[in-house]
């Protein structure tokens, strides 16, 4: 399962899905609204995609990282997007793999890339009624029009 | 003497809210690059600031070089900076 979704994260049968009898290495990832942001009280968060390019970039990311790590057994991604309170799970990975050490590098390449490449943008709605859209800087490849693999692909 | 060029882009996120459209469109006389759509856009805003070194362009739902020839009949986005996980 790797999708982009408006739905909230069915974390359950993603939770069920992982388990594999030939993985001694079950690893999940939540990543969660939190409530503050460079000292704002974040009340809630809108993330906008442009969703048929985040879907295929989300699968990029999984295949050249199962490229990488050959052993894992079973990857699985769901980014949601639209309106989040604080505590809802935004994006769920789940990394099954025989031993830990290939599935905790693995989860990190995930979370890391997605947060460079998949065409999803945050805005935060802070307690105080202002709110803002995240552009980091540092989240975006260094060569900013051209990243080396796409080129290749 | 040839034919305009139309090239319609989409926006996301700040670059949206900014322009308050869905889409920025540029009409010339001839085909650009990536690049040179992306300096058109930026030269037309330049209250976007940083943005403009550091926002992508995606040619039919990819990254793409900066240096390819776009066509009008692709599927063009701007890409600032993302921020999901």
């Amino acid at each position: 399962m790797i999708s982009v979704t408006r739905e909230p994260i069915d974390t359950a049968t993603l939770d069920k899905n992982a388990v594999d009898p030939a993985c001694g290495a079950v690893l999940t990832f939540s990543g969660t609204v939190r409530n503050s942001h460079h000292h704002h009280l974040v009340k809630m968060l809108s993330y906008e995609a442009y969703e048929p390019m985040a879907q295929r970039e989300l699968e990029k990311v999984v295949a050249e990282c199962k490229r990488r790590w050959p052993d894992l057994r079973k990857v699985q991604v769901v980014h949601r997007f639209g309106k989040m309170d604080v505590t809802e799970s935004s994006v769920y990975i789940t990394v099954s793999s025989p031993h830990r050490g290939d599935a905790f590098v693995g989860l990190r390449y995930i979370i890391d890339n997605i947060k460079k490449d998949v065409p999803l943008w945050k805005k935060e709605f802070y307690e105080n009624g202002e709110s803002e859209w995240l552009h980091p800087e540092d989240g975006c490849s260094p060569d900013h029009l051209t990243l080396r693999e796409d080129v290749n692909v | 003497m040839s034919e305009a060029i139309l090239y319609t882009v989409k926006l996301f996120a700040s670059l949206k809210e900014h322009v308050g459209r869905e889409e920025w469109v540029y009409e010339g006389d001839v085909a650009l690059t990536a690049k040179e759509l992306l300096h058109a856009f930026f030269d037309q805003y330049p209250d976007l600031g940083k943005l403009r070194i550091a926002t992508r362009i995606a040619v039919n739902q990819a990254f793409c070089h900066e240096d390819l020839s776009v066509n009008p009949d692709d599927e063009l986005a701007f890409i600032p900076p993302v921020s999901g996980g």
